[in-house]
């Protein structure tokens, strides 16, 4: 299908992507996602909740909502029709609450994810050198910690490993105390596949995958958000 | 037009050219129209050499000629040591002469940040571009190759090595190539940049990855016209020889917009260091590391591992010896197994005594000579190299002080000479004044360190020193290798 999804926000003159539009960019760049869908009413919300399976994550849908746990927009493991329903109503009526006037699309669906480890993927453009890979541990130990290894766009097999291997927290990813070590393979593997798709895709200026979750069978987005630039 | 031929035969050019002219030469000794003459005379150069200068007939005992468009034959390279809003027009005579390189000496361009110097080096640049003109600088010192007897300052070394340079100050390159200098570093081919307005750090930097005279390359930057370029020109380059490099100027971060994470954090990450990582390119800290990385991988060859085998020095200066190998990450290893049974041979009474680092001190008069158990050490597979201290702290009168000095450096000479292990020596050189350098005892370790350094030994002034040079060293090789195998993009 040539119909791209970046094409079609080109013409749409579109900036900002959100979670679902920057995982669709994501699909298309070969990185696994966690399909997400949008419910415009809570009965949506519940019919989209039994087609993807429960327990689902509910997340508010609004280009002005940029801050989206703070803003009480985002439930979590949510197990049946009546949570969904209910968890649907205070999202939106916080969101409204919070940021009055935003326009507010509706709530994504998407299955809750549980287990693995949290990493962050991203994309930022140095002014000398170009697109640049971030890799690091996810969730808030990356704003804390700040413990992330950067590498310039195009990445080699081995900038892949070592920008893995390069972070302090590389003991959690191998497994700690137990736990499962996660699959460096897939991981090495997200991050050739999108600098290769950066590569073709200039005007992808910037992006969070935040967090991705790497267990031992593999890696899947669960959230996203990206930038595109587009030439005059 | 573009400049004719590809890159490295307008180099090749540039280095080897049959005639000289100095433009704005001047018979007035310490003006630059006066030195650039004399370093091309001291340097041994041998082509034909035309002073142009409209007021003498006669500069440094080589007739002068008013234009370059006066002299009678063809010029292959000008150094331009005249003032900028004269170059244009010396730039426009340069056809005539068949000119293939200018070197822009000629400063008070782009870098004084006003309009009309930019404006006037674009000219210049779009100009030489136009003509087919390779130019080098403004604002720079131009070209090293002491082999063709080109130079830019007095004394700097008139053999020819194999460490090729690139650097965007002239004043630094000086310096380094000195301090190389003395150190038993030679030189294949140097280039002073400057502002780049023609020849640019890549262009420099492709040409010399690519120079068979060249074995590893020194650069001095601060900064790039085109980074994506500078990436991948040095990641090529570091996958055929080591590159080292000191990135002059400290980057500040740049305030973005916080949207992502990612941009937030990068802001406080040094990209520079991220691009010599992601190229296996050698990063010195600063000059004196600089200069120690360079001594180290021009005398050493490929070493694949970090076990080290300390040799001499006494006491308490083998402890600090091992702490300072460890801390630039170095592998202080046991003795391995077959220099043990060396010892349980010829004097099992030291075998719990004597470990690594060894203090050779402790084997007076045992059965076992030092050199006996260094050529153990050499010959034992479980060491990847050796550092040898010299014993400066040695307690004998003037006479036997020296010898032992002596001695021991023979001894370090001897094995390195027999090429089985890289070895380095480590003499110290705590400063020394004026009238200490006269003091025999300092005059000895001064003479010891000159002669291991024309002998093609690398010595350090510290352990900390070769062990960091070391360290790195042996990283290069390591990432080298697994680059390789990792397949390039």
């Amino acid at each position: 299908m040539k119909g791209s999804i970046l094409e079609r926000l080109r013409n749409e003159g579109r900036n900002v992507l959100a979670e679902v539009e920057a995982k669709e960019v994501l699909k298309e760049a070969g990185v696994p996602v966690n399909e997400t869908l949008i419910a415009r009413s809570r009965e949506e919300a519940v019919s989209l909740g039994g087609k993807l399976g429960y327990p689902v994550v509910l997340k508010v849908v609004s280009q002005d909502v940029l801050h989206k746990t703070e803003a009480g927009g985002v439930e979590l493991n949510l197990a049946g029709p009546e949570q969904v329903m209910e968890a649907y109503d205070r999202i939106i009526a916080a969101a409204r609450a919070k940021y009055p006037g935003a326009r507010i699309e509706g709530v994504s669906v998407q299955r809750m994810i549980a287990g693995g480890t949290e990493v962050i993927i991203g994309l930022t453009k140095d002014p000398q050198f170009g697109p640049m890979l971030m890799f690091g541990l996810g969730g808030i130990l990356v704003e804390v910690l700040r413990d992330v290894s950067f590498r310039i766009v195009p990445l080699t097999e081995t900038d892949a490993r070592e920008m893995i291997s390069e972070i302090k927290g590389y003991p959690l990813l191998k497994g700690f105390r137990g736990s499962a070590p996660v699959n460096e393979d897939a991981l090495a593997e997200v991050l050739t596949r999108l600098s290769n798709f950066i590569e073709l895709h200039p005007e992808i200026d910037e992006m969070d995958i935040n967090p991705l979750f790497a267990t031992e069978k593999g890696v899947i987005a669960v959230d996203a958000r990206m930038i595109l630039k587009w030439d005059e | 037009m573009k400049a004719k031929g590809t890159l490295s035969e307008r180099l090749n050019a540039v280095f080897h050219p049959r005639s000289i002219a100095v433009v704005g030469a001047s018979a007035t000794p310490n003006t630059f129209g006066y030195l650039f003459m004399d370093y091309l005379i001291k340097a041994g150069y041998t082509g034909t050499l035309y002073p142009v200068n409209p007021n003498s007939d006669q500069i440094l005992g080589f007739k002068a000629y008013p234009s370059l468009k006066d002299i009678p034959g063809d010029v292959d390279y000008v150094i331009s040591c005249i003032g900028a809003r004269h170059v244009p027009e010396m730039i426009r005579q340069c056809p005539a002469r068949n000119v293939k390189g200018v070197h822009l000496f000629t400063a008070r361009m782009s870098e004084t940040g006003d309009k009309r110097g930019h404006e006037l080096e674009k000219e210049i640049s779009s100009e030489a571009g136009r003509l087919g003109i390779s130019l080098i600088g403004p604002n720079c010192m131009g070209i090293y190759y002491p082999k063709g007897g080109i130079s830019y300052a007095y004394d700097l070394p008139k053999r020819s090595g194999k460490v090729g340079g690139i650097f965007q100050s002239g004043g630094i390159s000086v310096n380094f190539i000195r301090y190389a200098g003395i150190r038993g570093v030679t030189f294949s081919k140097v280039v002073s940049y400057g502002n780049a307005a023609g020849l640019n750090e890549s262009d420099l930097l492709e040409y010399l990855a690519g120079d068979d005279e060249t074995g590893l390359i020194a650069i001095y930057i601060e900064g790039v016209r085109d980074g994506r370029r500078f990436f991948k020109t040095l990641k090529k380059a570091a996958a055929v020889k080591p590159v080292i490099v000191l990135k002059g100027g400290r980057t500040r971060a740049g305030t973005r917009s916080t949207f992502s994470h990612t941009a937030s954090i990068a802001g406080s990450f040094n990209a520079w260091e991220v691009m010599f990582r992601q190229c296996n390119a050698v990063q010195a800290a600063d000059m004196d590391e600089f200069v120690d990385l360079t001594v180290a991988f021009n005398f050493l060859p490929e070493i694949n591992g970090k076990r080290v085998g300390v040799i001499g020095g006494s006491g308490g200066k083998v402890v600090l010896a091992a702490d300072e190998c460890e801390q630039a990450g170095l592998d202080v290893v046991a003795l391995p197994e077959d220099v043990k049974e060396l010892i349980r041979n010829k004097a099992p009474e030291f075998i719990n005594w004597l470990g690594n680092p060894v203090d050779f001190s402790i084997l007076t008069g045992a059965k076992i000579t030092p050199m006996e158990l260094m050529q153990g050490m050499a010959g034992s597979s479980g060491f990847d190299f050796l550092v040898c201290n010299v014993t400066e702290e040695n307690p004998f009168d003037d006479f036997m002080w020296a010898q032992l000095i002596t001695f021991e450096v023979n001894e370090y000479l001897n094995i390195s000479s027999a090429g089985i292990k890289p070895l380095v020596v480590t003499i110290a050189n705590p400063g020394l004044g004026m009238s200490n350098t006269g003091e025999w005892r300092w005059k000895t370790l001064l003479e010891k360190r000159e002669m291991l350094a024309s002998r093609g030994i690398a010595v350090f002034s510290s352990v900390r020193s070769a062990a960091t040079a070391l360290s790195k060293l042996v990283n290069y090789y390591l990432n080298r290798k697994r680059m390789r195998h990792g397949g390039a993009e």
